[in-house]
């Protein structure tokens, strides 16, 4: 009886199987190449607007992006100098080349090509999967440092390389990539090897300066790193650009109270994390934060309220949101009892 | 007695100042780090995703008619460890983009299957 529910079950598996492999092949079926479907019907107007871009221009290519040509497998450190000289941080190659390249895999990682981003003092911004925003980047005069996948889904070939322009009339995108200076590839070929590639790719940005494709998200993901890589002041005034963009942003405000904190600015961190649990109240993390601001401030009795909200809304026992409470406890072992 | 409180209180001073050390040596000691808030938000948006997901009428329908109850997908949602709900969100990112009831669902239930 067991025995034939199990067959059952994978027999009903095995049909599922099936299915989903044909649901996905006719999926594959219907294009290949959204992103290059949609910013061919909509051109480069803006994300949104319904306007065919007849009026619009049909080219874009940033002419004065610099071309540091690579050498063997080393494409990540030449396309990583490519936008940092436009960005205007002239790179050197072989320095770029000791902090990405890394020769066992023959190639560079993505974490490194953010965190050497980061080492001058830019922030390593994600692109989004979306052919208009890349387009819309490049008029803004954002180089796009891209991933590329020029073999197969199986057999990769991975390639780094900075999009500088987008000719619709012509279908192409044009590239700064390897060892030519500026290559073309129609607009679909480029999308199928993108996508291979997990749609990677990032724009670099001044940390005042939060661009248009930013999303609250994705901008404070590029901030926060710089708390632990010791240029908390990078990290403060992003999140302050966040909050002029995003006035309503919790994670912003608490990264703003967090640096403040680490920089021993208890008092800035305070008013901070106050302002935090305006935004979210039934967040613990802005009453945590709050209560050892205030505890750093040796006011241990303003501390214990926010304290013990923070361990109210802890999950469990061992949340380190009751340890602002603990810390007060220990101090005055009254404080835990009502 | 005056002096017996005095220790006390230096004993509950020093108590609290090493307290402050242990938890976390760094500058960041007490605080939650914002990287921490951010890794926790987005786990928190793709159970979020899921769940929207499995709102949806058409998908109610399409489970019902695979024999699942939606509030057992549900549970199960909810029940997915922070690998699990990465690994399926990276599913999700690899459909096309206006992906029907019947594409979605035979991801869910795949996914239902192999976690059961």
């Amino acid at each position: 009886m067991i025995s034939v529910a199990r067959t059952a079950a994978r027999t009903a598996c095995a049909r599922t199987v099936c299915l989903l492999v044909l649901a996905l092949l006719l999926g594959a079926c219907a294009s290949r190449t959204p992103l290059t479907d949609d910013l061919s019907r909509h051109g480069f107007s803006e994300h949104g607007s319904a306007e065919n871009g007849s009026a619009g221009p049909s080219v874009i290519e940033l002419t004065d992006v610099p071309f540091h040509p690579q050498r063997r497998y080393q494409c990540g450190p030449a396309a990583l100098a490519t936008v940092l000289e436009y960005a205007g941080h002239p790179a050197d190659v072989a320095q770029l080349r000791d902090r990405v390249y890394v020769p066992a895999r023959r190639g560079s990682l993505q974490p490194e090509m953010r965190a050497a981003v980061r080492d001058y003092g830019l922030l390593p911004l994600a692109h989004p999967a979306d052919m208009r925003m890349l387009a819309s980047n490049l008029a803004q005069g954002y180089p796009v440092l891209v991933m590329q996948n020029l073999g197969f889904e199986r057999l990769p070939i991975w390639h780094y390389a900075v999009v500088v322009g987008i000719d619709l009339e012509a279908g192409n995108v044009i590239l700064r990539s390897g060892t030519q200076q500026r290559e073309t590839l129609s607009l679909k070929r480029f999308e199928r090897s993108w996508a291979r590639a997990a749609h990677w790719g990032m724009t670099l940005h001044a940390p005042d300066a939060v661009p248009a494709h930013a999303t609250e998200q994705t901008w404070l993901q590029a901030a926060a790193p710089f708390e632990q890589t010791g240029s908390p002041g990078v990290a403060e005034v992003a999140y302050s650009a966040a909050l002029e963009r995003w006035p309503q942003s919790f994670h912003a405000q608490m990264g703003l109270g967090n640096v403040q904190y680490q920089r021993g600015r208890f008092d800035d961190a305070e008013v901070a994390f106050r302002r935090a649990t305006t935004l979210d109240a039934a967040h613990p993390a802005g009453w945590h934060n709050l209560a050892w601001a205030l505890i750093r401030q040796q006011r241990f009795s303003d501390a214990e309220a926010p304290a013990r909200q923070a361990a109210a809304m802890a999950a469990d026992e061992s949340s380190r949101y009751r340890s602002a409470l603990e810390a007060l406890q220990a101090q005055h072992p009254s404080a835990g009892n009502e | 007695m005056p002096q017996g409180i005095l220790r006390h209180r230096l004993l509950n001073a020093l108590l609290i100042f090493m307290l402050i050390g242990v938890t976390a040596p760094a500058a960041h000691a007490g605080i939650v780090g914002t990287d921490y808030l951010l890794h926790e938000q987005a786990v928190s948006e793709e159970r979020q995703r899921l769940a929207t997901l499995l709102e949806r009428d058409d998908v109610q329908a399409a489970l019902m008619a695979h024999g699942v109850s939606a509030g057992d997908a549900a549970e199960r949602v909810a029940s997915l460890s922070e690998q699990e709900l990465q690994a399926f969100g990276a599913q999700m990112d690899e459909l096309p983009a206006g992906a029907g009831a019947v594409t979605i669902l035979l991801v869910l239930i795949l996914l239902i299957l192999i976690l059961r």
